[in-house]
């Protein structure tokens, strides 16, 4: 049985809503887009100025917070030495990415060190988590009533290649065959357009996927160095996860589907299934992500293959809109306009 | 069908694909030097030649930038004009001879650069360079209705960037005129000979290439089909571009003023970073190249004005914090993927607003008025900050003051309601 159209495959719809679908069929969701616009605006404003983020940035020299001073916004630490006394307060978070920081008096969000030197001396309270890294001592009577997390920073070998992870690589692959088959039970026509994409316009995926990649991680490390703007960043690469994922998915609907259609598979159970969306997504959902994990871990180019494959599924998702929108080739719109 | 068949290069009549690739060959290798002599040799040569040379001040150096600049724009639109009303654009031996005798000149100019001392013969030397640079602007970029066909012109117009920008970094790093000059004098003077040989022997392939203009799939540019309102989407690029130009030039004079954020990256004693920054153009052309034939040049612009507005936002943040030279947020990388693709766009886009007619008129006043006028107003106003002890935070913040804006702008005219007309991203 075919998978039902979205939109729950309904024939009539009242006027005024089909007079509504009309209109934003001719010009987009205005709304949306406005809201998207000023998501932007906001991100990219956000991150202009001191006076809106409210983050005192200590690069070097000495900087102290006395006792019954109050240390306002969040606190970033990237050289130099910082003493927060016993009976001051520091209300925002604080970052140590660099230098010698003390605390001795009350922080009242989290602290996070991977970098630098950190001490906790006997009269500090910190109400949030911390998490550091090598540097760090503490005092028998400092306070931490969030969560303690040491081991920060980057494990040494931790970019080589991971050996012994199967389990992680069937994992992946049955996470996208889910999603696959997810997308191609309530969404289909989405998964369709970003197959088709995918599938189609592989270079045009792959080229547009290398900018929303640069771009994106570029945007997403500048945002964490905000402080503020860290949740934002956390957010930015959760969608990134996804939309790689969406990614693979679509690109194993479009090769089950093209396999499905081949002389070679013919009367196989592959082309019978060729009019079960769901089962040939899923199918190819876990052939993509399974065949990825196996090419990654292939010496000089495996990484290169499977990074080019990742960003032209991420390429497929933005081309769309998430499948919003069939791409259409820029070319083959203005000869088909002309003809 | 018959829409495709015009379009198609390949098309029955057509000439072998050897001519084609031939014509797309010498217009890439032509470009790409063109381009190299014009953005190291003279934006940033002519600094050095006044400043150090001649020992003028930065405000001296700033206004004859911005002369260089007028003269430029003002002879590239006469000369552009004139090609129009005396129908040189389908005139491709024409072209060439005018190319010849073009390149010829800055040859000599080139070779007397290092002895200029004085500042009338400085100033007379910024004259005959911005009366090269505008007669050579439209006659050059006009070449592409002969020799590339349109559908190929993303893909030209990355092999000009990829080969121009990649040998830049790679070189030594001296900027200074006299190695400069030693460069281009010998690769100039190899150009002239092959030049002159196109122009006046008479061959086949010459003749093939300039019957080429003549079939849709080299003379009607990708936005001229179907009845597109050209001077409108004229206008709007001419605007971008202006503002992408003026953006990226304020940013990187002061950049490469600053050795602080250049020693360790564009000017890195080591091989290595100077590598990537060269891999990070080439890809980028590459994939600007396949985004132009596939994206409309709006998203592209944004793309583009966006990355540009990345990139001085880290820089900005990389300036508070004192992180470093910006490698640790990964500006410069990102900066050269920028550059790249808005090279790809500048050098694809003109001929494609065009007709043989219209072609050196637009490049002329793309090329001149556009990318010039906005890079050289950006040199002399970013020379005359640097005079005035403007400091490199500060700077940053005022390019983000131009380039934030004009992207929300741009992001506005994109995201704002039209009817869909069922085209591409």
């Amino acid at each position: 049985m075919a998978a039902p159209a979205e939109g729950g495959g309904r024939v009539s719809r009242p006027p005024d809503r089909a007079r509504r679908a009309a209109a934003r069929r001719r010009h987009g969701s205005a709304p949306r887009r406005a809201a998207l616009a000023l998501a932007l605006s906001a991100l990219l404003l956000v991150g202009c100025d001191d006076a809106l983020l409210g983050v005192t940035w200590v690069r070097g020299d000495q900087h102290v917070v006395v006792d019954g001073a109050r240390q306002a916004g969040a606190l970033l630490v990237t050289g130099g030495e910082v003493l927060l006394a016993p009976g001051s307060r520091t209300d925002g978070p604080v970052l140590l990415l660099g230098g010698e920081l003390t605390i001795d008096g009350l922080v009242m969000g989290d602290v996070l060190a991977p970098g630098g030197a950190l001490r906790l001396g006997p009269w500090a309270v910190v109400r949030g988590d911390l998490g550091a890294g090598a540097g760090f001592e503490r005092h028998p009577d400092a306070l931490v009533e969030g969560e303690v997390t040491l081991g920060l920073g980057l494990p040494a070998g931790a970019a080589a290649p991971r050996g012994g992870g199967w389990w992680r690589v069937l994992l992946q692959a049955l996470a996208t065959a889910a999603m696959a088959a997810a997308w191609a039970r309530w969404a289909p026509r989405r998964l369709g357009a970003m197959a088709d994409a995918a599938g189609r316009h592989f270079p045009v995926a792959a080229s547009l996927g290398v900018l929303v990649f640069l771009v994106g991680s570029i945007a997403a490390v500048i945002m964490a160095f905000t402080i503020v703007l860290i949740p934002a960043t956390l957010l930015v690469l959760a969608l990134g996860v996804l939309a790689v994922g969406t990614g693979w998915a679509a690109l194993g609907f479009a090769l089950a589907r093209a396999l499905a259609r081949a002389p070679a598979f013919a009367g196989g159970p592959l082309a019978a299934s060729a009019g079960r969306p769901v089962w040939l997504a899923a199918f190819g959902g876990f052939d993509v992500a399974l065949v990825l994990g196996v090419v990654e871990r292939v010496p000089w180019v495996g990484g290169g293959v499977a990074l080019l494959v990742s960003l032209a599924a991420l390429g497929a998702v933005a081309l769309t809109g998430l499948g919003g929108r069939p791409f259409v080739h820029a070319g083959d719109a203005r000869l088909a306009g002309e003809a | 069908m018959a829409a495709t068949s015009d379009a198609n290069p390949d098309a029955p009549g057509a000439a072998p694909r050897g001519v084609t690739a031939a014509g797309i060959a010498v217009f890439v290798a032509f470009m790409a030097a063109g381009y190299a002599y014009n953005v190291t040799f003279v934006q940033l040569g002519v600094t050095d030649l006044g400043r150090r040379l001649v020992g003028l001040e930065e405000t001296r150096v700033a206004g004859a930038m911005a002369l260089l600049a007028v003269v430029t724009a003002a002879v590239a639109v006469a000369v552009g004009l004139w090609m129009g009303r005396a129908g040189v654009g389908r005139d491709l031996v024409r072209k060439l001879r005018i190319a010849t005798a073009v390149v010829a000149g800055q040859t000599l100019l080139t070779v007397v650069a290092p002895s200029v001392a004085s500042e009338g013969a400085f100033l007379a030397w910024v004259l005959c360079t911005a009366v090269a640079l505008g007669v050579g602007v439209p006659v050059t970029f006009s070449l592409a209705v002969d020799l590339v066909p349109v559908r190929h012109r993303g893909l030209a117009a990355a092999g000009v960037t990829a080969i121009a920008y990649a040998f830049a970094p790679l070189g030594s790093g001296d900027w200074t005129i006299e190695p400069l000059a030693r460069t281009f004098a010998v690769g100039m003077l190899l150009g002239t000979a092959t030049l002159a040989a196109l122009a006046w022997r008479d061959t086949p392939l010459v003749r093939a290439w300039a019957r080429q203009h003549e079939r849709p799939a080299f003379g009607v540019g990708r936005y001229r089909r179907g009845g597109a309102d050209a001077r409108g989407r004229l206008l709007s690029v001419l605007a971008l571009l202006f503002v992408v130009f003026f953006v990226d030039s304020l940013g990187f004079l002061r950049l490469v003023d600053t050795p602080f954020y250049v020693a360790e990256t564009w000017r890195s004693a080591e091989w290595g970073p100077r590598a990537t920054i060269a891999a990070a153009h080439v890809v980028a052309a590459f994939v600007g190249g396949t985004l132009y034939a596939a994206l409309g040049e709006r998203a592209l612009l944004a793309w583009v004005l966006g990355a540009f507005v990345l990139v001085h936002l880290g820089y900005q943040l990389d300036a508070r914090l004192g992180l470093g030279d910006g490698s640790v947020l990964g500006i410069p990388i990102l900066y050269a993927v920028a550059v790249s693709l808005y090279t790809v766009v500048t050098f694809a886009v003109w001929a494609d607003l065009s007709t043989p007619d219209t072609i050196g008129l637009h490049a002329a006043l793309g090329v001149a008025a556009s990318a010039w006028t906005a890079t050289f107003l950006s040199t002399a106003l970013a020379l005359r900050w640097a005079a005035a002890g403007v400091p490199f935070e500060r700077h940053v913040a005022l390019v983000n003051a131009v380039a934030l804006p004009a992207f929300l702008v741009l992001l506005v005219i994109i995201l704002w309601p039209r009817p869909r007309k069922g085209a591409a991203a």
